[in-house]
């Protein structure tokens, strides 16, 4: 991708002003795994990487970085803007900007930080605790089990779509959106100028993928109802849905819906994940889907502290100078199952209603969304059929990096590489990601 | 020739200053300081922040990416960072970092048990982190001023409008010297008048030797009407280093002063600060900025200090100044392809200017109707204002109406017929220039190949003997003239 000639020149002179949409997981659980990381195994090859122990990482101790983060993302612009939303058990909140119509008078401006900072800073810091408060409240209230609802994702996702949407309300993105000949208007040629802001959405997952969260909750898998496939969105409805803190369980065509419509917005979402392999073995492979599907950067964690240092190496950067000439870190392999509708299971192999195209684990006479019926004959041809279908195997390799050694890109790339081996000998080798989960 | 098109009222600061970015004062400024100086600036927060907001983006972010790091960059990880091969010349990596060089953030690149790597300036490495964490201790973003409730602080409409009055108060001041129009123009304090006449923006025409000028008599120069046409950012810059070269003249302490200068970037519009705290070693320079409406105290000898829009705006980029309502304001030409010029102002400074090169027929009281022609745009030239000067100032004050028609903004007939105007009057080049005459067509000969290969030679009359060389090689020529002149009369 690189020019063969690569001339500084070439380089742009100035960026355009980006806006970083951070959400981030305040799950009151997943930080409590996180703060007690089992041990990591070692890695006696990598001297280096097995030095570094495993480190605990409190929700404060990380908001302080990501401050810190945030903070070097306004410096490194005039005009970059930052939006931050917290996602709780269930629930999604706004944390900065306030709204406009609640700006409390600004405290007096510290003398050692630069007032934007402070604002931020300070805004985020009781953001958090009124979430936190809140969360006490419910439990106190009695709505205990709302804690074992997986975090709202989705609606921060589609909170911050909407954000970038309104602010951008005339890109030619949006305008695609509603009318795709808007592009050949002459006057969409005035979105294309040099200060138009560039959106991206940072997501920093906490929760740990699915199978932890299966082996703990996979009796409660069968209480599920059927069919209610967006309902758990809001994650209003407490019973029935709650159990499973598997990460996108009942959200999958929320957030396929919000990955989509990202995709078409050019809004990247990049994705760190937090919980290290030594807690969650299989990455959150439909946050990594949607990392993969807009073109952002997904990147989990080893665990071994540095947070800091990844934060400003890897999501820093602004979109246009993502690609060239900034290298972004080789992304791991990506595993493109799907889930089902009606159990909510993770799928090599699945059944698609022609008319409303639903997924299924199973072939089924009626479509339980459209209500389609099928022949009742082409069950078992159809079952016959899927036991010949060799489910694709998710490639074990990640493209080499251009620079062989002294790059922190490289380490990392080690480590996926070494991981993804771990994997599929634990998988017998057969080539696959990982066995289907089967309830 | 024909102007690149400008898409939209708000990109067009930008894309202006792609060629003439509104610091280039500075920036000049600063590339001839010392190590030292760099030291001293760096012991505050704002300028880390502002100097590294001042880096090209690349070179920006490699110094963000590298941050946190506890090792020095080195060459390797640029390489990579930047996707080049491992073989890349050294040069050439050097080449991108460049800029961080210059403004020593890191120190010239060092080679070590095969390692190639460029160690941190640790001042600034510091100064940044502490920027960032908020972990400071220099007060470089202001101390707060200790209010009392009940007293009630100026709006910020009322810091812009001050500002604004100030700072406009003395270009209008200029441009009244020049074209003996006379508005009730208050004439600016003394120290301000001997900046202009210093940094030859005005001069005295009486005073011959320019050492004695009457600063009361005092009118405009080519510079002066170079400097009325820059957008603000650039004029609030350009008179912040006449002001700091001055000082250096003197033989003051700038680095103190350039901080503050950042410092007051860093506030906030609307907020009073206290000047003993902020700015204990730079008091009476804080007092001098007063006078040119970079910040408001309420009485003379307080403490307490407001800074203005003009402050708060010298370092937030092209982002503020689109942002205000200024801006807009700024926006009220039309320009027609008839060369007729319609301006909605009721600016005197504004009108004042545009009459330096239109023709103006018509006055109302919300709007100019005037006319580019030969014999005014011409005048204008003869004071020293270039064709692309006053394209630029036509293209950043277009009405947002004129964005509408399809790019480019200003139709390239007007725009070609300028710069012909502008040819038309420099049709012979002026350069300096050192001639050498010579007797011996040897000497003569050999020369003039030196001087070709240095390309130092400007043009050589062989007939005559005549050598005309650019006069910064004229040292090197010179000596080389000597040596040669022995080694041939020794060979004789």
């Amino acid at each position: 991708m690189a020019p063969p000639t690569p001339d500084h020149k070439s380089y742009p002179k100035t960026t355009p002003p980006s806006i970083l949409l951070v959400i981030l997981d305040i799950h009151p659980l997943s930080w409590s795994l996180l703060a007690s990381p089992p041990p990591l195994p070692s890695v006696p090859d990598q001297p280096i990487i097995d030095k570094a122990q495993a480190t605990p990482i409190s929700l404060p101790d990380f908001v302080l970085l990501l401050m810190v983060f945030l903070n070097a993302h306004l410096a490194s612009r005039w005009g970059n803007e930052v939006v931050v939303y917290g996602a709780s058990a269930g629930r999604a909140k706004l944390l900065y900007p306030p709204p406009s119509n609640a700006i409390a008078g600004p405290s007096k401006p510290r003398p050692n930080t630069y007032h934007p900072f402070q604002l931020l800073d300070t805004r985020i810091e009781e953001g958090l605790k009124e979430m936190a408060e809140e969360e006490q409240r419910r439990i106190e209230n009695g709505h205990i089990k709302s804690l074992n609802q997986p975090p709202a994702m989705v609606s921060a996702l589609t909170k911050a779509l909407c954000f970038v949407n309104r602010i951008i309300p005339h890109t030619s993105a949006s305008a695609a959106l509603v009318d795709p000949t808007a592009t050949q208007d002459p006057s969409a040629a005035t979105t294309t100028g040099p200060d138009k802001p560039e959106t991206r959405i940072l997501v920093i997952n906490a929760t740990p993928g699915e199978n932890v969260s299966n082996s703990s909750s996979s009796d409660l898998d069968q209480t599920n109802g059927n069919g209610n496939a967006d309902g758990q969105v809001d994650g209003t409805a407490p019973n029935g849905k709650s159990g499973n803190g598997g990460q996108m369980r009942g959200g999958y065509v929320g957030l396929m819906n919000c990955v989509f419509a990202a995709q078409k917005a050019k809004v990247p979402i990049d994705v760190l994940s937090l919980p290290p392999p030594s807690i969650d073995a299989s990455p959150p492979i439909f946050l990594q889907q949607a990392a993969h599907l807009t073109e952002g950067i997904y990147w989990q964690w080893n665990g071994r502290g540095g947070l800091l240092q990844y934060l400003h190496a890897l999501y820093l950067p602004p979109l246009s100078l993502r690609h060239h000439p900034f290298a972004v870190p080789p992304q791991d392999a990506v595993g493109f199952r799907a889930v089902c509708f009606c159990h909510h299971k993770t799928l090599d192999v699945g059944f698609v209603c022609s008319v409303c195209l639903s997924i299924f684990c199973e072939p089924r006479p009626v479509c339980l969304m459209c209500k389609t019926r099928f022949p009742i004959k082409s069950i078992p041809t159809l079952k016959s059929l899927a036991t010949y279908i060799e489910p694709i195997p998710v490639p074990d390799t990640v493209p080499p990096p251009p620079i062989p050694k002294g790059s922190k890109a490289h380490n990392n790339n080690n480590e996926n590489n070494k991981k993804d081996k771990n994997r599929s000998m634990i998988n017998g080798g057969s080539g696959r990601g990982e066995p289907i989960e089967i309830d | 020739m024909v102007q690149p098109s400008f898409s939209h009222p708000r990109s067009d600061p930008s894309s202006s200053s792609v060629s003439n970015s509104p610091t280039a004062a500075l920036d000049a400024f600063l590339d001839n300081q010392h190590q030292s100086y760099f030291e001293e600036l760096y012991k505050s927060e704002a300028v880390c922040l502002c100097i590294l907001r001042s880096l090209p983006p690349v070179c920006r972010h490699l110094i963000l990416h590298h941050l946190w790091s506890h090792m020095p960059l080195r060459t390797t990880e640029v390489k990579s960072f930047l996707q080049l091969d491992v073989h890349t010349q050294l040069e050439v990596v050097d080449e991108i970092v460049r800029p961080a060089l210059n403004r020593k953030i890191i120190h010239p690149m060092i080679h070590k048990k095969n390692k190639f790597y460029w160690p941190w300036n640790d001042a600034f490495k510091k100064g940044l982190r502490n920027a960032l964490t908020g972990l400071g201790a220099s007060n470089s973003f202001g101390v707060p001023f200790d209010t009392p409730d009940d007293v009630e602080l100026p709006s910020q409409e009322d810091l812009v409008a001050y500002g604004e009055e100030a700072f406009e108060g003395i270009l209008k001041y200029m441009v009244s010297s020049g074209l003996g129009i006379g508005f009730s123009v208050a004439r600016p304090q003394a120290e301000v008048l001997e900046l202009l006449h210093i940094s030859g923006l005005m001069i005295d025409p009486t005073d011959a030797t320019g050492e004695n000028p009457n600063l009361n008599k005092m009118t405009i120069t080519s510079k002066g009407f170079q400097f009325l046409l820059e957008d603000r950012q650039t004029q609030l810059w350009e008179i912040l280093m006449y002001y700091l070269t001055a000082k250096e003249a003197n033989s003051e302490r700038s680095a103190e002063v350039l901080s503050m200068f950042f410092s007051l970037g860093c506030m906030q519009l609307g907020q009073d600060y206290s000047a003993s705290k902020s700015f204990p070693h730079a008091l009476s320079a804080l007092n001098d900025l007063a006078q040119y409406g970079f910040i408001y105290r309420p009485s003379p000898d307080s403490d307490q200090f407001f800074p203005t829009h003009l402050a708060t705006a010298l370092c937030s980029g092209d982002a503020a100044a689109t942002k205000s309502q200024e801006a807009d304001e700024k926006r009220f030409l039309i320009l027609e392809t008839n060369y007729k010029i319609y301006a909605y102002t009721s600016n005197e400074l504004e009108i004042a200017i545009l009459n330096l090169f239109v023709d103006i027929r018509i006055r109302y009281p919300n709007l100019v109707v005037g006319k580019l022609d030969r014999k005014n745009v011409k005048s204008a030239m003869e004071k020293g204002i270039s064709a692309n000067q006053i394209i630029s100032y036509l293209s950043s004050h277009a009405h947002p109406q004129m964005y509408n028609s399809p790019p480019p903004l200003l139709h390239p007939t007007i725009v070609d017929q300028l710069h012909l105007w502008d040819r038309e009057r420099n049709r012979l080049k002026m350069e300096d220039t050192v001639m050498l005459e010579f007797f011996s067509k040897e000497l003569f000969e050999d020369t003039e190949n030196e001087a070709k290969a240095n390309a130092a030679l400007q043009l050589s009359v062989s007939t005559q003997k005549f050598l005309f060389i650019e006069p910064q090689t004229k040292a090197a020529i010179t000596d080389f003239v000597k040596e040669r002149q022995n080694q041939l009369r020794s060979g004789f």
